[in-house]
């Protein structure tokens, strides 16, 4: 990791920018909870139940954005290629096989 | 400050961006082969296109000072059809002698399907047959994970594949790991909403340090800013990062990745410099 330069503290830029992208936050789940409303389809919706537990996420320390990048990715299954995934097609010799 | 960009599609974008792109210190810029907003029909329509990668945007970056690289390959997405992609692969050796082509790029995974999987690793193993660089794209969004992963057990089929020429690219917070660990470089695409913003790469370079890492706009015909990679220096200026940090990750690191390429030739601004 590198030193860090600079702003040892919440400096007033880094307030604002932060205000700003969560008041953005609010008013778009606010906006899309308003025009949902008359379907009612919302909850049903796992992509808003994703968002909400994404929001839950973010009061907590740590390396947030890790995890909340996780919590957005499909699963890694580490033996993806055993039931005949793809194999090396062309030559065997070509690179240390 | 002098700067390269290293994975943007000229062909998409207005001759004016080579203005901007000039007037903010770019010195050369590496376009790697990709989708074109629609499927191809025929292995002819590729060539047609790598005519216009090797030979085209070469002119017309050489109009406002910048080199212009190149990259070659079927691209993820229009890898699903096995048959057209192995006749574009077959084609390619035709202009590889190309002199502004780095390698093969940008290949990868796009659904994480078979068939792209199948296309990646024959892609791959014509690198290593013509002993060339690789640019790889990884996917977007909630396939970006998997995909990484994918293609990092693919890539360690090859043993003998030197990490140190492998880019892996649009790297974010929760895959730039997996790609620096495993001896590859990164690459960091700013882009307006998805992959990553200015200020995240930024963070990056802070917890990961700057060895093999690049940042990139890949620039395209869709929402994307020609001039991301001047956006990030203001960035980590703002942060009052160190002015030779920086022009290691936007000049230094993508001339050492290209410079693994044998046909590389240095940027004509940066060779009259002296």
């Amino acid at each position: 990791m590198l030193g860090l330069p600079m702003h040892p503290s919440l400096s007033d830029q880094r307030f604002l920018a932060i205000r700003s992208l969560i008041v953005e936050l609010a008013a778009g789940l606010d906006r899309t909870e308003r025009h949902a409303a008359a379907g009612g389809v919302l909850e049903a919706d796992p992509r808003w139940r994703l968002l909400a537990e994404a929001v839950e996420r973010l009061t907590r320390p740590g390396h947030r954005v890790d995890d909340i990048q996780q919590l957005f990715s499909d699963a890694y299954e580490p033996g993806w290629r055993k039931d005949g995934g793809p194999r090396l097609a062309g030559s065997p010799n070509c690179c240390g096989q | 400050m002098n700067y390269v960009d290293p994975h943007i599609h000229m062909v998409s974008r207005v001759t004016d961006d080579y203005e901007t792109l000039a007037r903010m210190g770019c010195v050369a810029v590496s376009e790697p082969a990709f989708w074109a907003g629609f499927d191809r029909r025929s292995a002819d329509g590729f060539r047609d296109y790598f005519r216009q990668i090797t030979e085209v945007e070469p002119k017309r970056a050489a109009g406002y000072g910048i080199a212009h690289y190149s990259w070659l390959c079927i691209n993820a997405k229009e890898a699903e059809d096995v048959k057209l992609a192995r006749d574009v692969i077959a084609a390619i050796p035709e202009f590889l002698g190309a002199s502004n082509v780095l390698g093969i790029g940008e290949i990868g995974l796009n659904k994480n399907t078979r068939n792209e999987a199948t296309v990646f690793l024959e892609q791959v193993e014509l690198a290593v047959q013509h002993d060339e660089t690789i640019l790889i794209h990884t996917p977007h969004l909630a396939d970006k994970l998997r995909g990484t992963r994918m293609i990092l057990d693919m890539l360690a089929d090859f043993p003998r594949l030197d990490r140190g020429r492998v880019v892996i690219d649009h790297v974010e917070e929760h895959t730039i790991r997996h790609a620096l660990d495993a001896g590859y470089w990164a690459g960091m695409t700013l882009y307006p909403v998805t992959k990553c913003s200015p200020e995240r790469a930024c963070d990056m370079v802070e917890r990961y340090g700057s060895e093999r890492l690049l940042v990139n706009s890949a620039g395209d015909w869709g929402p994307s800013r020609p001039v991301a990679v001047p956006d990030f220096i203001v960035a980590m200026r703002a942060r009052g990062h160190a002015e030779s940090l920086i022009e290691t990750i936007v000049l230094g690191n993508p001339l050492a990745l290209f410079q693994r390429c044998r046909r590389y030739v240095p940027p004509p601004r940066l060779s009259a410099r002296g």
